[in-house]
């Protein structure tokens, strides 16, 4: 069988993961292998939420630009950016884009209030 | 096989839970999150955060090592054994770890959030191994300004992190769940509770999966100390179960002289492929269970970490091809086994 990544070389790694009883397959070779890494004992932090992630942003996309396209003042993306790249831009991106993730945010964790520990040092000071 | 590292060590519950690990993500406030900064950006952060880590590292316990000067058979070979994630080790530009001598904490800079700090500890401990983390956090929290907000807590580039940004897991050994075919109704019971279970299979065609990882879904809301107890008490029910499920298959005859069979075979095989080894080697973990042969209860971690592919091309070169990888695998088990049983 062929690797399934370069279709070039003799696939001799199979690598086979299930998440929630759904399984995946990939048949490999070492070159691909080591270039595009593999399931076994490993898990993205975010649990593969990429497509969840697109309807969680997709959800705030639906409040649209008004007037003028709001930008954080801190890292200067827009929320479309930020909904494009599945991917919050800083910090302060929570606060200037709350309302376009708050219904999504409740979706996911059901509560959005943290509850839980809190830096003790410096991390606890106001982080304007 | 290096006694010092934390997966030589033996822990609770070893013979079904392979091991605990927590895992937390944390951002400086000052700088835009991971994808928003180019590698060499990347780098200006990591500095920051490698001099405050210098400062609280006073038993001198880290290492400092630049991603980009680790080629890739080695960084697959750290994914392997656990103390990077595969997307870290694959794309390894602006990044940097920190680790400690016997692997057990180890701190990913670049990752998905500028810090991804994890401990790893053998077999069911989640409150030590929690507590070593949050000490970590805190006095790193001394030295560096964190995104946080009351409202959602640890602010993370992906907001399925928010909250408490932890991730607390137990990787299970459930062998005899799976033969008597309960694993589907397990993973749907565990969905409900707010957890989340992966099987992992290994490398090889036709593997048998009897290791799952098992974590915490929810960030936002809930305690670290809850979700911890949370995902503790399905963790030993799982354990229960397992326990008798493995005590009412040894009681079939038949199975019994499999699992002897098992132990032959890998005591003597000089070539074993990746999928006969994870069978067997099931099997032979549930005879130890029932003390049938001389095995340590943590042997799984041992042979897991060390019989993966890049891992075994870490020790021979010649591994790259499947049949060495074979031959080399076979090695190391027979040794392992031979040890155990002098």
């Amino acid at each position: 069988m062929l690797c399934q990544n370069c279709m070039k070389n003799e696939a001799n790694t199979h690598i086979k993961q299930s998440i929630n009883g759904e399984t995946q397959e990939s048949y490999l070779c070492f070159e691909c292998y080591t270039k595009l890494g593999h399931g076994s004992f490993n898990e993205n932090f975010s649990f593969g939420f990429s497509e969840l992630l697109n309807h969680f942003f997709g959800d705030g996309l639906l409040l649209g630009p008004k007037e003028q396209v709001l930008r954080c003042p801190k890292c200067s993306n827009t929320y479309e950016t930020i909904a494009k790249n599945g991917k919050v831009g800083c910090e302060k991106c929570y606060e200037t884009f709350y309302e376009n993730m708050k219904f999504s945010l409740q979706k996911i964790h059901g509560k959005v209030k943290h509850v839980g520990k809190k830096p003790v040092g410096k991390g606890g000071a106001d982080n304007e | 096989m290096n006694n010092n590292k934390w997966y030589a060590q033996v822990g609770e519950q070893n013979d079904i839970v392979v091991s605990t690990r927590i895992r937390l993500a944390r951002n400086l406030a000052q700088y835009p999150f991971p994808a928003y900064l180019t590698p060499s950006e990347q780098k200006q952060v990591n500095t920051v955060i490698i001099n405050a880590f210098k400062e609280i590292d006073t038993e001198k316990n880290l290492r400092f090592i630049d991603m980009e000067k680790v080629d890739q058979t080695a960084a697959v070979s750290m994914a392997e054994k656990r103390i990077t994630s595969p997307e870290f080790s694959l794309n390894r530009a602006g990044k940097s770890l920190i680790v400690t001598n016997d692997d057990s904490v180890s701190i990913m800079l670049g990752e998905e959030d500028h810090i991804r700090l994890q401990v790893m500890r053998a077999g069911l401990d989640l409150e030590t191994t929690f507590s070593i983390a949050s000490g970590i956090d805190d006095k790193l929290s001394e030295k560096l300004t964190f995104a946080f907000s009351e409202e959602l807590g640890y602010l993370t580039q992906c907001p399925t992190n928010l909250g408490t940004a932890m991730r607390a897991s137990v990787l299970l050994h459930l062998p005899a769940i799976r033969q008597r075919g309960m694993m589907n109704r397990l993973a749907s019971t565990v969905s409900k509770l707010g957890l989340t279970i992966r099987g992992a299979y290994g490398e090889g065609s036709d593997t048998k999966g009897d290791f799952y990882q098992l974590s915490n879904q929810v960030t936002l809301g809930i305690s670290e100390e809850n979700a911890i107890q949370n995902l503790k008490s399905i963790t030993l029910q799982i354990i229960n179960q397992e326990r008798a499920a493995r005590r009412e298959l040894m009681e079939n005859e038949r199975f019994e002289d499999n699992v002897w069979r098992a132990y032959g075979i890998l005591t003597n095989a000089r070539i074993l492929n990746s999928s006969e080894f994870m069978s067997l080697v099931s099997l032979v973990m549930i005879g130890a269970s029932q003390e049938l042969f001389p095995i340590e209860k943590n042997l799984i971690n041992k042979l897991l970490f060390e019989t993966q592919p890049a891992t075994l091309a870490t020790i021979e070169q010649n591994a790259r091809y499947a049949a060495e990888r074979d031959r080399l695998r076979a090695r190391i088990v027979r040794s392992t086994l031979k040890k155990c049983a002098e």
